[in-house]
């Protein structure tokens, strides 16, 4: 059996998302719904309960007064937020084991997808179309999970790969992954995505985050959101390790957003902080 | 042996030789590293951006973000541990990760830099070592006692600088 095969079948076997994260998935996905059902939902899980309640209280969203009901935090993170939150916090086999073959820590993969999440959201209210910063947060949580699959067969090959990028400095690490298993992390992502009946734009997101420029162009604007979110967290020392940095960023982004020198770094020192206190959420 | 973690805006001082100061994951940030090898106190700072007027609210509770706030605060530091900082301080800079882009908005790793030197300069400081730019990031630790600064990155190994 070929690798890609083997990966196939380990997308297939992978344990789906929580039924918790499901339904909330599959409610966003449809736009007339209830606000009142998402907190129910919610609400029915005390562990995600207790971890949104602690995201509305914490600094990043600092009010005057304490948030203590599920409507109040929902109205202030907003529903993909909340839905980002639950996604991350009920799916350690994805977020929380040891990614050996990007040599990133434990956490590691959780912390990189919580970040790209915040700088997804701020740098998507820079767009010149309007885009949705919930759900560029949604994008951003879930758009490396490909990594949580290919991880080990990438770890049987990582000698290889040392060499490669010693060889090649810089190199994109994606190519790497497709010349080393015939795939990549975007390209399995998606399709656990896709079994798991994840909205499209999202798979979208999931599939093209290093190559904006080749999605539907409806959702390039979303897409390079993501892609962008994902070069900021980077840049700010939350990567996946190896690979960390060891992409291509796609300059296409001016056709979708306004940015200089001086917004760039304003976006930085807002997310800084917001990073910051992310510490707090990712325990 | 203690360890002393430095995050993002933030930076840590030490006469102890029994220290080693780090700080993780640097991409387009820039580490200064300064080490005085007559007293043995050396110091490391973990910057984020360049200039602190484009966010003067955050520089107040956070000065160590900016270089323009933060290189005066951590020479301050090292200053009231003993260092005679303008004829003895060694600096080394790590980090300023390349981020490749056309429109020169996302190259915020040369930006810092040169804001770092130029803060560095008005100080009358210059680094003997860059261990900067590149497309990956990096971590440092500097063993206060030794002065020996060390660079990790994931897949590249570790070195001595």
């Amino acid at each position: 059996m070929s690798t890609t095969d083997l990966i196939a079948r380990r997308v297939e076997d992978f344990q789906p998302l929580p039924i918790v994260a499901m339904r909330l998935l599959k409610l966003m996905g449809n736009e007339n719904h209830d606000a009142r059902e998402l907190i129910q939902i919610v609400s029915l899980d005390a562990a995600l309960t207790l971890r949104v309640m602690s995201v509305a209280n914490s600094t990043a969203y600092a009010r005057m007064s304490r948030v203590t009901t599920m409507a109040q935090a929902v109205s202030l993170l907003g529903e993909q937020v909340v839905v980002g939150i639950a996604i991350g916090a009920s799916s350690p086999t994805i977020y929380k084991n040891e990614l050996q073959g990007y040599e990133a820590d434990v956490g590691a993969l959780w912390a990189h997808s919580l970040r790209t999440a915040i700088a997804a959201k701020e740098i998507s209210r820079r767009c010149k179309t309007r885009i949705s910063a919930d759900e560029a947060f949604t994008a951003g949580i879930l758009h490396d999970i490909g990594k949580a699959v290919i991880n080990e067969f990438l770890a049987a090959r990582l000698d290889d790969i040392e060499t490669d990028l010693k060889m090649n400095p810089n190199r994109d690490f994606a190519t790497v992954e497709r010349e080393i298993l015939g795939t990549d992390h975007t390209e399995v992502g998606e399709a656990m995505a896709k079994k798991w009946n994840i909205p499209a734009r999202l798979c979208s997101a999931i599939r093209f985050h290093h190559k904006p420029g080749e999605a539907n162009l409806e959702d390039q604007p979303f897409v390079y959101a993501i892609h962008l979110g994902d070069f900021l967290s980077m840049a700010l020392g939350e990567g996946t390790g190896i690979d960390t940095l060891v992409h291509r960023l796609d300059d296409n982004y001016v056709k979708y957003f306004d940015l200089t020198h001086a917004s760039i770094e304003s976006i930085i020192a807002q997310i800084q902080s917001e990073f910051a206190d992310a510490n707090s959420l990712i325990s | 042996m203690s360890i002393v973690y430095v995050g993002i805006g933030e930076w840590a001082a030490s006469s102890d030789p029994n220290t080693k100061i780090r700080t993780l994951g640097l991409g387009s940030c820039i580490g200064v590293v300064a080490y005085c090898s007559i007293s043995n106190i050396g110091g490391l700072l973990h910057i984020a951006l360049p200039d602190s007027q484009i966010n003067t609210q955050r520089a107040a509770t956070k000065p160590g973000v900016f270089a323009d706030t933060g290189i005066p605060l951590f020479l301050k530091d090292l200053q009231e541990l003993g260092v005679s900082y303008q004829q003895r301080l060694v600096i080394k800079l790590i980090g300023g990760a390349t981020i490749m882009d056309a429109n020169q908005v996302f190259n915020i790793g040369k930006r810092n830099l040169l804001a770092v030197k130029k803060i560095l300069w008005a100080n009358q400081l210059g680094a003997i070592v860059e261990e900067v730019g590149g497309q990956f990031s990096r971590s440092v630790e500097l063993d206060v006692g030794t002065g020996i600064t060390r660079i990790n990155s994931p897949g590249r190994g570790s070195w001595e600088i």
